[in-house]
């Protein structure tokens, strides 16, 4: 049976009908794209001064922050739904930004711009599109990509998605005679209640649909109305994807969900096995992902005639900033001896060596998080803290070692580098400040946009107090903030065992809560001044 | 298509085993159409097409069974035309009809069929060739006549369909089938392993499946994982496609698949809510047991279909079942409630004396299937009632509505004929002329069930001879000459032995125990 051929009017109507609540794609940024192609020996544009293409920006959720971020960078966007479009340049003109650009254009008719892009972003369009506009997307990645330029696309991918074809595939059977899109996510949303309600726990299979059906019982209407409903759903193989655009003269840079990390290893004794079975690195990545049942991907394209290493060598680390999420397991770290050091990172991970230049570097990175520090000052910092608890002048082959060892951290997740300074402050001022945007957002949804671009969720005292911070409030005068809202009713605070607390408990409460939420801005890269 | 074409084909290079299917037979098709308010053609005097009839393995045994109807069986692949065409002159059978030819120029050259089996073909070939078999099916079919497709099925092929593509990149084509095969296990072999290291639900799955890919011989594997065209589609899809070529459907071959209510009753009334008509209910069932292949049954457009199923429609078919009960020790008679099992794991609990009685009776005499009129005096008889004749009306509708649940939960096998083979062991007793050709050759043979069958040596040195000439004594005879030769070994303390009385006792009990088999196995026709 021929698959229904879906227009770019029909998805058009699909986002005007239901518009996709975008977010801030943390890994397609172009900090961290630069980032990648750095650690592979390419020379990219610095993301500071580059310029954007975002295809399928919807509005503007990815690249509004960044054009905020990045006031000598240029964007452009590009959506086919008139409504996204114009929220987008709403907000633009709010914020008077004037380095991004918003088009209202099919794809297959964008016309080149003259001049190239150094990133081009792709973030759910490849998949969710039909032949000639995939066709379209990479031809304009190649035609339009700077030479050390990178792309970045993400897709739907097997073997993943096979399962979530079957939903989607019985969703959409169950909402045919549907009228509206509300009776068709009612209609559709029964088969998974089915699936849930008749579950055989004996069955590999069964497991798996119940894990997969978890998350997707809990997704707002408007996820499941674009993955699962949508006009056209397209997963790809890996494989395919790649000679797709090998077809378009382009290669593989790298892969944004695994990090900077060229290839995610699997355990040792598969790959043993994998490595016996073909050299071919695609096929063995295509393998990877049957064995890890990957769903989607953001594949990072370059073109052919760009070289690129195929390792990460220290050499590329010049210039980068260094940050980490760690704490010495038993401080005060041993800085005196080649006694084995551990720390923990933030997210549960432990990392341990017996280098006191590694140790210093280590703690010194755990003392200034979340801010990061230049390659230089860390190696700098590192040697001192070694000398002054009386070690002699590290020699080159140590600094070497230094390098070595944080690579290895990068690698494992443990730092992070990016190529340019902080977009925010570690610290509090006494008149703290958020970005307009932020401002903007806090006041709108729950979701606001960090300054490492990350969408993060906050509550109501946190969205009212980034609502406030222009840089004209100290801690009093945002105290009162709080106060009047809590009396305009936008705020509510509860006493213990009361229904009502009085006026002096709630300024309390605030004067109490203020540092604290000030505090989490801090951590989640919410303060600019 | 040329000559040329149609003759490099891949199944001339690895033979597809071809196999009697019991589902396709025409007696069991009819059974279903009867169930479901048609009136199907006499299956001992019809014609039937297969599309797809390979080496004969399925049409063969159909054509010796009904020496009466005719079978007419088509295939692309010349060497297993040529298979089959020998065989049906080695067993002298005079219905059949073979035919070296493309479905796609085939036309209505062929005539007009009760029956039309299409098996393991659909999910291959093109969707033109697809539209083709659903047309072919449409101008063949008499006007109550019954046709049987098989397909594969999503979800059921979820996963196996990406293995397939990895095997099939893995080994592309160009290489011989032998290294293309070895490269596909192998790789196989990697995925079962780096699935289970994964523990996760998913890597369990990827072991499940790739492990179930491995079980099946090189044969199977070469078709069903290297073809160039195996597309499986979901239930509505098919049945999208068989409306379009005027054809309605009918039912399963697996008729207990149809009722919701074999879910269990929750799945039941959820389908109850969701889903306005059979099609849909099935399609969601399918989900739910991530079904991966279907045997689907088409009519005609114009049949007038009942699917409320009543009594007195199941009252011209036969029945039967191996059903045990649970309670060795139970009283027909009482309103206790029992449980009976097939070897499947089907089970029903009932307090119905009249069911009981028929379930047990249907069990002890297994393979042997009953007329409703037969089943009906048994169970008067068993529960010491009054005779058939005199059964008040409510016992018959009580029974006729009690094997009817039966039936569409599986548990009893309908036939519109009686069977076609005895369990009793004559005098001088006698089996197919395909059974004993097939017993000189190899362990499997087909029975009248149309089943295979796997014999031990003593059972098919006994079953060769069956030609209903041999008493017992001449039958011990045969057996003894087949010790002399070493065909068969009779060990005493340990030692083989050769003759004398105590071997001639001990062959006794053999043929003894060879008969009962046969018998048992559906194998004696008289």
């Amino acid at each position: 049976m021929a698959a229904q051929t879906v227009s770019s009017q029909m998805i058009a109507q699909s986002y005007d009908a239901v518009p996709y609540p975008g977010l801030a794609v943390t890994r397609s940024q172009p900090d961290f794209l630069e980032t990648v192609a750095r650690l592979r020996g390419l020379k990219p544009a610095p993301a500071a001064r580059a310029r954007v293409l975002e295809l399928g920006c919807a509005a503007g959720q990815n690249l509004l922050p960044l054009a905020e971020r990045y006031p000598e960078a240029t964007f452009v966007g590009v959506d086919v739904s008139p409504r996204q479009i114009q929220e987008a340049r709403t907000i633009a003109s709010e914020l008077s930004l004037n380095n991004v650009e918003f088009q209202l254009q099919d794809l297959v008719d964008l016309k080149p711009s003259e001049n190239k892009f150094d990133y081009i972003l792709a973030q759910g369009v490849y998949s969710w599109v039909e032949e000639p506009v995939r066709e379209r997307l990479l031809a304009l990645c190649r035609d339009q990509l700077a030479p050390q330029g990178v792309a970045f696309v993400s897709y739907k991918t097997y073997p993943g998605w096979r399962l979530h074809d079957v939903f989607r595939h019985m969703m959409q059977y169950d909402a045919r005679a549907a009228a509206t899109p509300a009776e068709r996510m009612q209609k559709s949303r029964q088969v998974l209640e089915l699936l849930k309600q008749c579950f055989d726990e004996k069955r590999a299979l069964d497991n798996l649909i119940q894990e997969e059906l978890a998350p997707l019982a809990q997704l707002p209407d408007a996820y499941l109305w674009h993955d699962h409903l949508a006009p056209a759903s397209h997963p790809v193989l890996f494989k395919d994807f790649m000679a797709h655009a090998d077809r378009h003269q382009l290669q593989l840079l790298g892969e944004a969900t695994l990090g900077v990390r060229p290839i995610d290893m699997l355990d040792p004794e598969t790959e043993q096995h994998l490595a016996a079975l073909t050299s071919d690195p695609i096929q063995q990545e295509q393998f990877r992902d049957i064995i890890r049942n990957r769903a989607i991907r953001q594949t990072l394209l370059v073109h052919q005639t760009t070289k690129v290493s195929a390792t990460m060598e220290t050499a590329f680390l010049a210039g980068m900033h260094f940050s980490a999420a760690v704490k010495p397991e038993n401080p005060p770290v041993d800085l005196r001896s080649d006694g084995v050091s551990h720390f923990t990172t933030l997210a549960g991970g432990r990392i341990s060596t017996p280098v006191v230049l590694a140790k210093a570097a280590l703690q010194y990175l755990g003392e200034l998080w979340p801010a990061s520090v230049a390659i230089d000052d860390l190696v700098g910092e590192a040697t001192s803290r070694v000398q002054a608890v009386g070690a002699p002048p590290p020699g080159p082959a140590e600094i070497q070692r230094l390098q070595d060892n944080l690579m290895q951290c990068l690698v494992g997740g443990v730092v992070q580098v990016s190529c340019g300074p902080d977009a925010y402050l570690a610290t509090i001022s006494e008149k703290p400040s958020v970005s307009s945007l932020a401002r903007l957002q806090a006041g709108r949804s729950e979701i606001v946009t960090s300054r490492r671009h990350h969408a993060v969720r906050f509550d109501a005292l946190d969205r009212m107090l980034i609502t406030l911070l222009d840089g004209t409030h100290n801690s009093a005068a945002l105290v009162d903030g709080l106060v009047a809202a809590s009396q305009r009713g936008q705020l509510i605070v509860s006493a213990p065992g009361q229904q009502v607390a009085t006026p002096e408990q709630i300024r309390q409460a605030f004067v109490e809560a203020l540092p604290i939420a000030l505090e989490r801005l801090k951590t989640h890269a919410m303060l600019v001044a | 298509m040329s000559a040329s074409a149609i003759t490099l084909n891949p199944y001339d290079e690895v033979p597809f085993p071809s196999q009697p299917l019991p589902q396709t037979l025409p007696d069991r098709l009819a059974a279903i159409g009867t169930l479901f308010g048609m009136t199907p053609p006499p299956a001992d005097r019809c014609r039937v097409l297969e599309l797809g009839s390979a080496t004969g393995g399925n049409l063969l045994p159909m054509a010796e069974h009904f020496p009466d109807s005719h079978f007419v069986g088509v295939d692309y692949a010349r060497a297993q035309v040529q298979a089959a065409e020998r065989a049906a002159s080695l067993l002298g059978l005079r219905n059949v009809e073979l035919h070296h030819a493309d479905i796609n120029t085939l036309g209505d050259s062929l005539g007009k069929f009760d029956y039309i089996v299409c098996h393991g073909v659909y999910s291959w070939v093109s969707d033109d060739l697809q539209r083709k078999i659903l047309e072919l099916i449409q101008h063949s079919l008499t006007p109550q006549g019954i046709a049987y497709v098989s397909y594969n099925t999503n979800p059921g092929w979820y996963l196996r369909l990406m293995l397939r593509e990895m095997m099939f990149d893995y080994a592309p084509a160009g290489a011989t089938a032998v290294s293309r095969l070895a490269r596909g296990r192998a790789l196989l072999e990697f995925f079962a392993k780096a699935g289970e290291r994964q523990k996760t639900s998913y890597g369990e799955l990827l072991k499940l499946e790739a492990e179930s890919i491995l079980k099946h011989p090189d044969g199977y594997i070469y078709h069903e994982y290297y073809e160039s065209d195996n597309r499986p589609l979901y239930f509505h899809e098919f049945v999208e496609h068989a409306q379009a070529a005027n054809l309605q459907y009918l039912g399963e071959a697996a008729v207990a698949t149809m009722f919701a209510s074999n879910f269990g009753a929750k799945a039941e009334e959820h389908l109850k809510g969701l889903c306005p008509d059979l099609i849909s209910t099935e399609q969601h069932l399918d989900i739910l047991r991530t079904r991966g292949f279907r045997q689907t049954l088409l009519c005609l457009p114009q049949v007038l279909l009942r699917r409320h199923l009543l009594p007195e429609r199941i009252e011209s078919l036969y029945f039967s079942g191996r059903v045990a009960p649970q309670n060795p020790n139970l009283d027909v008679k009482s309103r206790e409630l029992e449980t009976f099992k097939t070897a499947s794991g089907i089970g029903l609990s009932t307090p119905a004396p009249g069911l009981k009685a028929a379930l047990c009776l249907l069990n002890d005499a297994w393979p042997r299937a009953f007329s409703f009129p037969e089943l009906l005096a048994a169970v008067s008889e068993r529960l010491q009632g009054p005779s058939a004749a005199e059964l008040p009306a409510s016992v018959r509708e009580g029974l006729g509505q009690n094997l009817i649940q039966c039936i569409a939960s599986g548990l009893l096998e309908i036939n519109s004929r009686p069977d076609a083979f005895t369990t009793e062991i004559s005098d001088r007793p006698q089996a197919s002329r395909l059974a004993r050709a097939e017993a000189r050759s190899g362990s499997r043979v087909t029975n009248r069930r149309n089943e295979i069958v796997e014999l031990d040596q003593a059972s098919r040195n006994v079953l060769v001879y069956l030609d209903g000439n041999q008493d017992r004594a001449s039958l011990l005879g045969e057996l003894m000459a087949a010790v002399d030769r070493g065909e068969v070994s009779i060990l005493k303390d340990g030692i083989p032995a050769t003759s004398g009385d105590s071997v001639r006792t001990t062959l006794e009990t053999t043929l003894d125990d060879a008969l009962a088999k046969l018998a048992s196995n559906a194998l004696l026709v008289a």
